[in-house]
């Protein structure tokens, strides 16, 4: 995993980082889960104190919509301090020469995040209602976060965002198309489905952080609760109500489609802590259309992890199965999109 | 399979019964990652033996789909430019290839 010298370059990073006199690696290995990223769990001792570290840094291949590592360590920054419930982003290390790759270092959190286990093993997560209000406050503080230059912002760093799409819809389409075509993909069926979603998109009225990849299986808990919302690397400016819709999507429930937040409770539970905190209405057919595209984008991105294993630059039964899931994506597509449902705009 | 290739048991019902014997046998002793990976690698298998079984049906559905279309790549950028939008019939062949496709990753319940 790390030679010796690596050991020593990377405790000296941590030492400065954290403005320590001594630190000692007592203990690395591998994390499971990110199939984009590849995660280390670090134990070490800081000036004789235990600190427990997770280090991100990329895996072999990344698909084409994530951000880099450095990118998403200033967004968590920017949760962080915006109160969002992340685990602590403690230092980006740009040198590669430390672990093989730029990486980040965020504090480590304890709980479950596996999408199926959260949902299942009901002794996790506290009251589920609860649990899903305090996810629509965190997604609301999400959307709180201002970029520089509107009323009220602090001054940001997250000027590589760039600037939001005035239609995020439509903004969004363009790049599943293109997506589908950089991996020459041919689906009729998401193309009805994207066209349907190009005649139909909803205005937005002001573009907020979203975080694109808030769903059941990208936070932690434990017995009591939510203890932290993981994997930033898609976020960006955007419409709040993606974030809602890909939340609630039918596609994301993991075998629980009665909960329809997110597999874990009622809708109305997440809404209510969402409202309360955001201040702002949820629009429900805006919501049944960001869960259209929810199934559009996650069925792209299906194969595009499928592409990676197709293309010889992965080889993985993982990615090869998940490349091969998109027909079920598709005919809830094609069920949220038939042909009564192309008269209204 | 063809009366052209008459060894049995042929494509599918080998691999119907080497995915069995690794569920029944293997797959027991194994815990953790490996036994994951095993699961996996006989969910692919039970993906290919429909994919055999229904190729004739799968075909047969994209011709529908793609009647007077040209080829796939047509057909979407038919869709693209706007050519199909509320299409019923696309609507309807879309839904029986999708139908079969989806049934194909995983087994009808």
């Amino acid at each position: 995993m790390l030679d010796a010298d690596q050991r020593t370059a990377l405790c000296a990073w941590i030492g400065r980082t954290l403005e320590a006199g001594t630190v000692t690696l007592d203990d690395i290995r591998p994390l499971t889960g990110g199939s984009i990223q590849e995660n280390w769990m670090l134990r070490c001792r800081v000036d004789g104190g235990e600190r427990g570290f997770v280090l991100r840094k990329d895996a072999p291949a990344t698909i084409a919509s994530s951000r880099s590592r450095s990118e998403e360590f200033h967004i968590m920054r920017a949760a962080f301090a915006a109160g969002v419930r992340v685990p602590e982003p403690v230092g980006f290390c740009a040198d590669p020469s430390v672990v093989g790759a730029p990486f980040a270092l965020m504090g480590l959190v304890s709980g479950v995040g596996l999408g199926p286990r959260v949902v299942k093993d009901t002794s996790l997560g506290g009251d589920r209602a609860a649990l899903a209000e305090q996810l629509g406050r965190e997604l609301a503080r999400t959307h709180g976060i201002l970029r520089a230059g509107s009323p009220g912002a602090p001054a940001d760093d997250l000027a590589f965002l760039g600037v939001p799409e005035p239609d995020p819809a439509l903004a969004e389409i363009r790049t599943l198309r293109a997506n589908l075509d950089g991996i020459g993909a041919v689906r009729p069926a998401l193309e009805w489905g994207l066209r349907w979603a190009e005649l139909h998109a909803p205005p937005c009225p002001e573009p907020v952080l979203v975080h694109r990849d808030f769903r059941t299986g990208n936070y932690m808990v434990d017995a009591e609760g939510l203890t932290a919302i993981l994997d930033w690397e898609f976020a960006g400016w955007g419409d709040p109500v993606q974030d809602i819709g890909w939340f609630c999507a039918a596609c994301w429930r993991f075998g629980r489609p009665d909960l329809e937040a997110g597999g874990i409770a009622p809708r109305a539970a997440f809404y209510r802590g969402y409202e309360a905190e955001s201040g702002r209405g949820i629009d429900p057919e805006a919501v049944r259309y960001w869960e259209v595209m929810a199934h559009l984008r996650w069925a792209v991105i299906a194969l595009e992890q499928g592409h990676r294993h197709v293309s010889g630059q992965e080889t993985s039964l993982e990615l090869a199965l998940t490349g091969r899931m998109a027909p079920e994506l598709e005919a809830a597509i094609l069920r949220e999109t038939a042909p009564e449902r192309w008269g209204a705009r | 399979m063809s009366d052209a290739f008459p060894d049995a048991p042929a494509g599918a019902a080998l691999l119907a019964v080497a995915r069995q014997s690794l569920l029944d046998e293997v797959a027991p002793a194994l815990s953790g990652r490996q036994r994951y990976v095993l699961l996996m690698a006989a969910n692919a298998m039970g993906l290919v033996m429909r994919e055999i079984a229904q190729a004739g049906a799968a075909t047969e559905a994209w011709e529908r789909a793609l009647d007077g279309a040209g080829t796939p790549a047509d057909l979407v950028a038919a869709i693209r430019a706007g050519r199909h939008d509320g299409d019923a019939a696309l609507h309807a062949a879309l839904v029986e290839t999708t139908r079969i496709a989806a049934g194909i990753w995983k087994a009808p319940g």
